[in-house]
């Protein structure tokens, strides 16, 4: 599991989120991205929210003007930029690696260390993982958290990962579905979202 | 069980109650097109296993909002979804049989014992417990193979598979039998089919009135495909009798030419034509009082009277009427239309046979008789009379009779309507049941003209397409509710709801047909067994026109 080079490290750790800071400034994992912390047990997890911040909170960025319209030519100019701000990212915890060395769609029973790292899961771990539609029960559970959108976007990514997508995100809707019985409403737009087709990077 | 084997489970028990039907969900993957109402399924209990047959299908959304606010149909990939999820099909099951699963029934399949006995479903299975098409084995299982005592009359409704529908016939014709349908249905095609195959099991012996020469000649079918009639099939067995004078055409010559005499007609006979003659309540007292007056052959000799006045000629009406005691102009009337009688030319005052002493030693020698009635073919009236006389008189000998007599009979509410089934010979067979071991098989396309106790008393009811509501009332009275929506979905032609005495539970058949022969050839069967099959089959339904 420590095999792979971490791209961020935990800076806050909970049994059913991680705050992760990314090691380079804006590069983080995108939305709906299967991350795994380096540790044991290793933990597996869904970025559902990326957000980039001033070190020092009661330091607030300034606009620089208008006349600014590349931005990368700022950060250039001024280098102390970068060393000012860190990009984080939220992670949802959708299951960890047992005792077997086997995943189980359950909460840890301990957080994450913090200063742990974190990696990508690789194409094979993704379709793993997500072989069985286990994966879908704390995502669904944590609708409210992740919101509809993020909900698809992350079910439209990893079905990028698997041989036939389209019957992928056709499978999952079906799964999806039979846990809305009271909401249809909800439930038809979340679907439509899903409808989009897979995200293939 | 080996029977787990093919299976395909299409839905889970949810819900309902052994009186209204119980309800399964369709597995979302089980497309509701490839059921129908009728269907057999099995389900698998924890401790039986039941069988029963789609009643209804309903279409369900688990949130009432999907029907005010439907998904866009054009958004197949949300339709989709939602169909078979929130949005689901629910089969209504009239459950029927119930049978124990035992741990070592494949111990008894192997060692060839009938492990299983079948008995009328008394409980429900618990929830959940998952459902099964019914295959091709559970049918074997439930109505039996083909022997000599079971007959095929055809395949469950939608079935291409290897699947006979069998018939217990030696139950089967211990009790009255009904063929109903609208015209057009097939009712005539089943028919031949039952009676063939009692026939071809020699299980009982036949006296079938064939009012359209259905029976006695070949016919063509619709399609114009030439169908064998049940002489030409068994020469040596049926006997046909003309009556009156034989028609010229046809292919079949009647063996004998039948003549009634005057004094065999009793009033009961001329009570049952009332409502064909237009008969009076008063002319039928004065036909029970000729009948006093000048005894047996009252008839003949009131037929042949003056219509007069003239009261000095002793072969008047007016002499007749002082004779008997009633009113003139109600003897003219009964005269009148009584008249129609004397057109008749198998009716005679002295024939030179007693032809049904001739039908009856037909019968007693077990040869099947079928009455073609020749020149008088769809005359309700002579029809109607026949029937009825010969029937009483078949009926009063064949007390010290051992073999079964089936008496075919069509247009039955003529002779079983409320009104007249509590004095006919037709409603006291009826209702006697097997107990003078003579039972009718009524073929009729309006059950609701039948009287409702004979009705009842019918042991085993084919039903084809009805459309009329209170023919499907009275058919279906004392059976299960749920069985009117598997009435009201049967195709027009050639397909029946079997239900009744000599089969355990309601089929939907698709009846037996030339069409459907090459699906059962068993794979072992030799070439030279096929080609005997069907030239059996073709003698039967007759050589196909391709």
């Amino acid at each position: 599991m420590k095999n792979q080079n971490p791209i961020a490290e935990i800076i806050e750790s909970s049994t059913k989120s991680i705050i992760v800071q990314c090691y380079e400034l804006y590069q983080a994992p995108k939305l709906g991205t299967l991350i795994k912390t380096q540790d044991d047990p290793s933990i597996i997890g869904i970025v559902y929210n990326v957000f980039t911040e001033p070190l020092d909170p009661s330091r607030r960025p300034i606009a620089r003007g208008p006349f600014q319209n590349e931005p990368e030519k700022l950060y250039e100019e001024n280098p102390h930029l970068s060393l000012l701000f860190r990009t984080q990212a939220q992670i949802f915890i959708l299951g960890h690696v047992d005792q077997m060395n086997s995943y189980s769609y359950e909460l840890p029973l301990l957080p994450a260390k913090i200063h742990t790292g974190i990696c990508l899961l690789n194409q094979e771990e993704v379709a793993s993982f997500t072989k069985t539609r286990a994966f879908l029960e704390l995502l669904i559970e944590g609708l409210d958290i992740i919101t509809d959108e993020i909900f698809s976007i992350s079910i439209r990514r990893i079905s990028g990962y698997h041989s036939d997508p389209e019957k992928f995100l056709y499978d999952t809707g079906k799964d999806v579905a039979n846990n809305f019985p009271h909401d249809q409403q909800k439930l038809i737009s979340l679907l439509r979202k899903l409808g989009r087709g897979p995200i293939n990077e | 069980m080996s029977n787990v084997e093919n299976k395909q489970k299409i839905g889970t028990l949810v819900g309902g109650s052994l009186s209204s039907g119980l309800e399964i969900r369709l597995d979302s993957e089980y497309s509701v097109e490839n059921l129908y109402v009728g269907d057999g399924i099995t389900i698998e209990g924890r401790e039986k296993r039941y069988f029963g047959i789609i009643s209804d299908i309903l279409l369900q959304s688990s949130d009432s909002t999907l029907r005010s606010f439907p998904p866009n149909s054009s958004d197949f990939f949300v339709t989709s979804i939602l169909s078979g999820t929130s949005a689901f099909t629910i089969l209504k099951i009239s459950l029927q049989l119930a049978v124990s699963l035992d741990a070592n029934l494949d111990e008894f399949d192997q060692l060839g014992l009938d492990s299983t006995s079948f008995g009328p479903a008394t409980t429900v299975p618990p929830h959940f417990s998952p459902v099964y098409r019914a295959t091709s084995k559970d049918y074997t299982e439930i109505f039996g193979s083909e022997d000599e005592n079971h007959g095929w009359i055809g395949t469950p409704k939608g079935r291409e598979e290897e699947v006979k529908i069998n018939l217990d016939l030696e139950q089967l014709i211990k009790r009255s039998n009904g063929v109903f349908g609208k015209t057009g249905t097939g009712k005539t095609f089943l028919t031949r089919v039952l009676l063939s195959e009692i026939i071809n099991k020699d299980l009982g012996v036949n006296l079938i009135f064939d009012m359209h020469r259905d029976y006695s000649d070949s016919v063509n079918d619709e399609s114009g495909n030439k169908i064998n009639s049940l002489k030409q099939l068994y020469p040596s067995k049926v006997e046909v009798m003309s009556l009156g004078k034989s028609l010229t055409k046809g292919q079949v010559r009647p063996d004998a030419e039948i003549m009634i005499s005057y004094s065999d007609l009793e009033v009961q006979d001329i009570e049952i034509l009332s409502e064909t003659l237009n008969l009076t309540s008063a002319g039928l007292l004065a036909a029970h009082a000729l009948d006093r007056s000048y005894g047996e052959k009252w008839l003949g000799i009131f037929l042949n009277m003056e219509p007069s006045e003239d009261k000095e000629n002793k072969n008047s009406l007016s002499a007749a009427a002082e004779r008997t005691g009633q009113l003139y102009t109600v003897l003219h009337t009964l005269w009148r239309r009584l008249e129609i009688l004397k057109k008749f030319e198998f009716l005679q005052q002295n024939p030179a046979e007693e032809s049904i002493r001739r039908i009856f030693a037909s019968l007693e020698r077990g040869k099947h008789v079928i009455l073609d009635f020749g020149s008088h073919q769809s005359n309700e009236t002579a029809y109607i009379l026949v029937t009825s006389l010969i029937t009483r008189r078949i009926y009063e000998r064949w007390a010290e009779q051992d073999n079964q007599l089936i008496i075919a009979i069509e247009e039955a509410h003529k002779f079983l309507n409320s009104e007249v089934a509590s004095q006919t010979i037709f409603g006291t067979i009826a209702r006697e049941m097997r107990k003078w071991k003579v039972t009718l098989l009524v073929v009729d396309q309006r059950p609701s003209g039948i009287d409702a106790e004979v009705l009842s008393q019918l042991g085993t009811k084919f039903i084809h397409q009805l459309e009329d509501n209170r023919d499907i009332d009275s058919i279906l009275a004392g059976s299960s509710r749920d069985l009117r929506g598997v009435v009201s979905t049967l195709a027009p032609k050639q397909q029946a709801l079997v239900i009744g005495h000599a089969l355990p539970m309601p089929v939907v058949i698709d009846v037996r047909s030339n069409d459907t022969l090459t699906n059962f050839i068993n794979p072992e069967t030799t070439t030279t067994e096929i080609i005997n099959i069907e030239r059996d089959n073709n003698d039967l339904f007759g050589e196909k026109n391709e």
